[in-house]
């Protein structure tokens, strides 16, 4: 769903800029308008990263046993490392029709940074397992999503 | 001639004047969502069944192989000639399930709480107790020989200072004993910072995880595994009497734990073994564990739907963390009346909790839901309980 949405968003703002007549395809920088296009839509979806994390961190915290943990875990992560791949999803659909490679390499950048933010990471579980106990709730989310040896 | 206990008579008045006596249900049939009690279905709201496994065919089939086997009487206690191939075999089945060195297994869970309390501890020593703790702990406690000091319920910080105080107090072995899941509050302990209290302080952990066995963890393999904490808890007793439907106790731990308990353990030296018949059912509902998830899965599926309802009509269901369901009436006597309204005009077969299994003025109903329930099922409980809740004043 996310993802179609995430296509969907693309196509609108390349179809955008052919109705609008901007003409980014040049020697030299990119245009004004393709620039304030990226900027604009990055913020929008790291913002949306940021949020949904916020939400997804909140059903974790609720979530009512271990098996809700893993899905909520998942739903966050993947929800999350969606939205961080939208600006290179755009850089790089940008780069095809308009040959500016260093969008790509920019919205890239951010990207990849923005994936690590949302991959799994023990900061993050320790921090969700400190909230869990200053809830005094007897979940931890590391022990929910790690595998274990005992088998 | 006198009657030397006449004033027993006046005590089991007494418990009638205060709603406490305890009248007991007979069933007519095997255990199930639905039970058969004086010629009457019954929905089942009241059994540790969690995973309907006490009339599952595969526990039946294996008992009856075994029967067929093995006869149906042990003959003697474990160390004598009652240690059977099948008693061996449950003991592997267990240590593979619970991912640890060794188990053995007992007649029951109480004796298994009576067999490795004792054997862990002497007089030099001290256990820290939860106040909460089920009665079969604080038997075991009292058979000990060591000193006891008791911690205020899950309160890791309180039982910091209690382990601080022993140390101080020159106690040379200390051993901390906690429910995973409390019985009557269904919450679970806080074990992952339990254990890290006791690790700073050098004592011995050992959680008795009646409740959480088949129902916490991975596939039900229960509280150590729930907080991840393999190889950090000394001692975990199980029982197979609940989830796994069957009944029997064991103590799941280290190969010297273990081997300490077959040659100390006092319901292992002096009670004859459990039956052949039971042993194969507790292999059989280990592999029926081991073989999917799914009656796990449906029986927190369950629980969740029911305290859905049930908080959605204006109950009062505590803060349990579990399936078990408590709803909270506060009164002995409502309780009790709940409980009667539920039979008698519902067909839902639900006790009354009262004093001295929870203290005064906490009196409810604890509903044990079951993996065995069907949706309709809960929504039949769940009705009856708001009916009898508004006939009562309860709910609204
Ligand atoms: C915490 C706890 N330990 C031990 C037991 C006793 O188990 P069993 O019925 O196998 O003796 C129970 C059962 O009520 C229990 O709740």
């Amino acid at each position: 769903m996310t993802l179609e949405w995430a296509v969907f968003v693309v196509v609108l703002l390349i179809a955008a800029m052919i109705v609008t007549g901007a003409d980014p395809v040049g020697d030299g920088d990119p245009s004004p308008f393709l620039v304030v296009v990226v900027v604009g839509f990055t913020t929008f979806s790291l913002g949306s990263m940021l949020w949904y994390r916020t939400l997804g961190s909140a059903a974790l915290l609720r979530a009512e046993s271990n098996e809700e943990i893993r899905q909520a875990y998942t739903r966050r992560m993947m929800v999350c490392s969606t939205f961080a791949l939208l600006p290179m999803l755009l850089g790089f659909a940008l780069a095809l029709a308009t040959g500016h490679v260093d969008l790509f390499f920019g919205t890239f950048l951010i990207s990849l940074i923005a994936l690590i933010y949302a991959a799994p990471r023990k900061r993050d579980t320790d921090r969700l397992d400190r909230a869990m106990i200053r809830r005094g709730r007897p979940f931890r989310v590391s022990a929910a999503i790690e595998p274990r040896d005992g088998s | 001639m006198t009657d030397k206990t006449s004033y027993l008579r006046d005590e089991l008045d007494a418990l009638v004047d205060h709603g406490l006596y305890n009248t007991i249900t007979t069933i007519d049939g095997p255990q199930g969502p639905w039970l058969s009690v004086g010629g009457r279905d019954v929905l089942n709201f009241c059994s540790n069944n969690y995973l309907g496994l006490a009339n599952d065919d595969r526990l039946v089939t294996a008992a009856k192989a075994a029967l067929d086997r093995y006869g149906i009487g042990p003959g003697a206690v474990r160390t004598i000639a009652g240690t059977m191939t099948i008693h061996d075999d449950l003991e592997e089945a267990l240590t593979r399930f619970k991912g640890v060195e060794a188990a053995i297994s007992f007649q029951s869970g109480y004796a298994a709480n009576l067999a490795v309390i004792p054997a862990l501890v002497e007089a030099e020593d001290l256990i820290i107790s939860d106040e909460l703790n089920h009665a079969s702990i604080v038997d075991g406690v009292r058979l000990a020989r060591a000193g006891r000091k008791i911690y205020p319920h899950g309160d890791v910080d309180a039982l910091s200072d209690r382990l601080a105080e022993a140390r101080r107090e020159g106690a040379r072995r200390i051993l901390v004993i906690t429910d995973g899941v409390f019985s009557m509050d269904g919450d679970i302990a806080p074990l992952d910072r339990i254990v890290d209290a006791a690790d700073e302080h050098d004592a011995i952990v050992m959680v008795d995880d009646a409740h959480g066995e088949g129902v916490l963890g991975r596939g039900g393999r229960g509280i150590v595994d729930h907080f991840d904490l393999h190889g950090r808890v000394d001692v975990e007793v199980g029982t197979m009497s609940k989830a796994f439907g069957a009944v029997g106790g064991y103590v799941a731990g280290s190969k010297h734990v273990v081997d300490w308990l077959r040659q100390r353990g006092r319901p292992f030296l002096f009670s004859s073994a459990l039956t052949p018949p039971d042993v194969a059912a507790c292999i059989a509902a280990v592999e029926v564990l081991e073989a999917s998830t799914d009656l796990v899965d449906r029986l927190w599926l369950n629980a969740k739907r029911f305290k859905e309802m049930m908080s959605g009509a204006g109950f009062d269901i505590g803060s349990s963390e579990t399936p078990i369901t408590p709803v909270m009436l506060g009164d002995e006597h409502l309780a009790r009346e709940v409980s009667r309204l539920l039979l008698e005009d519902h067909n839902v077969f639900a006790q009354a909790i009262a004093f001295p299994t929870v203290a005064t003025g906490k009196a409810r109903i604890r509903v044990m839901i079951s993996a065995a329930h069907t949706d309709a099922d809960l929504a039949v409980g769940a009705e009856a309980f708001t009916t009898v809740g508004k006939q009562l004043g309860v709910v609204a």
